[in-house]
């Protein structure tokens, strides 16, 4: 059962969300005056240990290692994939992009407010559901979501509710908005065979070149 | 519809896979301003086309791609037209809206979750307020902090230079704060004798006349000016002045004192110089005649209350204005401090040899002797100031010599009064003189 991804594979697939992420930029688009950009440089599967690291080692991590979460759920309409994904990124940087994007650049509060809170959800929702769509259309199937939903937490602890498996799917991304840029992951967390499935499926539709099944 | 979605504080809109409405809950009607029901008409045509074009794409995606979507109040604030129960139908509610998507058996279904965020947003806006006006504050300590940190630098750069001593006390008088300068002054070392009273290093006498002075001025509050000294090891005594003052807290209560120090030693020096000059003569440095009767007042008290004897003499030079007109006042000025000194060698210390002026001079003889005696010392003095004495003149090896005519008077024989005693010695002295001078003829 495969679990890791060629580089071949790796960068269609980064490719795949990229294009699917023009879609998130223009939904900023309409909300806010300003141009904000979201790329994937890079997707790859990490262990649970090797993403705790890469969250551990973020560069504003060392003073403030406090991370916003956003989670969804999605699930195939037959019932038989089904992922949850996450988009982290410093809870610092999210404020600062959102308090951006609302122009509010006075508020010495240094935690997130309800409505700011709410506000995030929107924002990961958008950049989500576009991840998404890329791999809803990679699946050949429908991927139906539910609402986001918004926490703080610690890298250490951010496996201590989720994931059953040890290797996850991760996309960097980076968000930039005028002067303000911004580092996070979104994570696809599934069981291992989803995951093998995942990247049949992915090989499929880029013309990759299979693996033979008896490996 | 299930009597709990009428129950609900909340705006639930379903719509079918054609985005018609299925289901609206009071909460929305109400608000909403519905006149009749809106079931079966899709959002544009129930609600009029003022809807906020994201939240239609939304319900689009919802429905034929199972997209679930966020609308923050942030983002959109009033996406749809619903105002508040009682009040004018100008201004819409501030809303947040959730567009839901359902799976239905074979198709799909859409949920709108509508939140009323009035009261979040008053509450928001509060709090920010709140913490402006307290980062407003937070800045003006800090102003206010950094200015103390200027002001005690300026204050400890001062103390350093300052030729004063300066140091702060509790009520008791223990340390809290001294100078460099002050320490030295006092004796001390430096911190570790921080806690210690001031007067640490002081004699017992000092400290304790000291300490009295300082109940005393702790009691009433008030300033304390003292002058003290002090003895260092290997060093000559120093005068201190001490200025201290209460220092008072908020409540202006007493906590402490400040207290400055100042070096008077050369003052005192100079005071006691000028008292030695206000009493002596320049020249010979003998007592003069202010001082000479002040000593003469108090002896005649001690000998009139112990019943005991004494005698005044007045001693005049003869033949010194000859000698000063002949050779010059330096010359002049040599006899006189000659004789001077040869007096003072001949006395006892409790007797007292004091020049009133010109060639005058005075004798206080106490314990005088009797008749005898005194007639042997004033011979003797006689014949001492009559041996030569060498003049500073240009010419080498000029000597000359001076007589002297003394008049004696004896308490209480002569008199029992100053006045009366110091007649009568220059009457006699004068008597002596003129004995003097027709012997010359």
């Amino acid at each position: 059962m495969r679990t890791q991804l060629s580089e071949l594979e790796r960068d269609a697939l980064a490719e795949a969300f990229n294009l699917a992420l023009g879609e998130a930029a223009a939904s900023f688009a309409d909300i806010v005056n300003e141009e904000i950009r979201v790329t994937v440089p890079e997707v790859e599967i990490l262990t649970r240990k090797e993403l705790v690291q890469r969250l551990v080692d973020l560069p504003t991590a060392r003073d403030n290692p406090t991370l916003c979460s956003i989670s969804q759920t999605f699930h195939s309409a037959d019932a038989h994939l089904a992922t949850e994904t996450l988009l982290l990124f410093p809870e610092r940087g999210g404020l600062d992009i959102v308090r951006r994007m609302l122009g509010d650049t006075s508020t010495p509060l240094e935690h997130v407010s309800e409505l700011e809170q709410d506000a995030l959800g929107e924002i990961g929702n958008i950049i989500m559901n576009s991840c998404m769509s890329s791999l809803a259309n990679i699946f050949n199937t429908e991927m139906i979501g539910t609402l986001p939903g918004v926490e703080r937490v610690t890298p250490n602890d951010l496996f201590k509710q989720h994931g059953q498996s040890d290797v996850v799917l991760v996309a960097r991304i980076g968000m930039s908005l005028s002067s303000q840029n911004v580092t996070g992951y979104v994570l696809f967390l599934m069981d291992l065979p989803s995951l093998a499935n995942v990247i049949k499926l992915i090989q499929r539709f880029f013309d990759l070149p299979e693996d033979d099944e008896s490996r | 519809m299930h009597h709990a979605l009428e129950a609900l504080e909340l705006g639930i809109i379903v719509l079918d896979a054609m985005g018609r409405i299925e289901l609206c809950n009071r909460w929305v009607s109400e608000r909403a301003r519905l006149s009749d029901t809106v079931v079966g008409l899709d959002l544009a045509e129930a609600f009029g086309t003022a809807i906020d074009p994201r939240l239609l794409q939304a319900t689009v995606e919802a429905l034929a791609r199972g997209r679930s979507s966020r609308l923050s109040h942030a983002f959109h604030p009033m996406p749809l037209p619903l105002f508040a129960l009682r009040g004018p139908t100008t201004e819409r509610i501030h809303q947040a809206v959730d567009v839901l998507a359902v799976s239905r058996g074979e198709g799909r279904q859409c949920v709108l979750q509508i939140r009323d965020m009035s009261e979040t947003l008053r509450r928001e806006s509060m709090l920010k307020q709140q913490s402006l006006q307290l980062a407003e504050e937070l800045a003006r300590l800090r102003q206010t902090q950094d200015e103390l940190a200027r002001q005690s630098l300026r204050f400890k750069e001062m103390a350093r230079l300052a030729p004063v001593g300066l140091f702060e006390t509790d009520m008791q008088g223990r340390l809290t704060y001294c100078n460099d300068r002050g320490l030295e002054m006092l004796g001390l070392d430096g911190p570790q004798d921080l806690g210690r009273n001031w007067t640490h290093a002081l004699s017992a006498a000092a400290a304790d006349a000291l300490h009295q002075r300082w109940i005393a001025a702790t009691e009433s509050a008030t300033r304390l000016n003292e002058e003290f000294h002090i003895a260092r090891p290997g060093q000559e005594e120093r005068w201190l002045r001490l200025e201290a003052g209460p220092i008072r807290d908020s409540a202006q209560a007493p906590v402490g004192f400040i207290c400055t120090l100042m070096d008077v030693t050369d003052l005192q020096q100079r005071a006691q110089h000028h008292e030695y000059r206000a009493n002596h003569d320049p020249l010979t440095g003998l007592p003069n005649r202010a001082r000479f009767e002040q000593r003469l007042h108090a002896a005649l008290a001690g000998a009139q209350r112990l019943d005991s004897h004494l005698a005044v003499v007045y001693l005049d030079l003869d033949g010194f204005k000859l000698i000063n007109d002949q050779y010059g006042h330096a010359a002049g000025d040599v006899i006189l401090q000659t004789v001077a000194s040869r007096l003072r060698k001949h006395l006892r210390g409790d007797d007292m040899v004091a020049r009133l002026g010109g060639d005058e001079f005075a004798l206080l003889l106490l314990e005088a002797p009797d008749e005898p005696d005194l007639d042997q010392l004033l011979g003797k003095l006689s014949k001492t100031i009559h041996m030569p004495i060498n003049l500073p003149t240009p010419e080498a090896n000029v000597r000359v010599h001076v007589g002297c005519s003394m008049g004696r008077a004896l308490f209480p024989e002569h008199g029992q009064t100053l006045e009366d005693l110091l007649a009568h010695a220059d009457r006699a002295m004068y008597e002596q003189k003129s004995a003097h001078k027709r012997a010359e003829v």
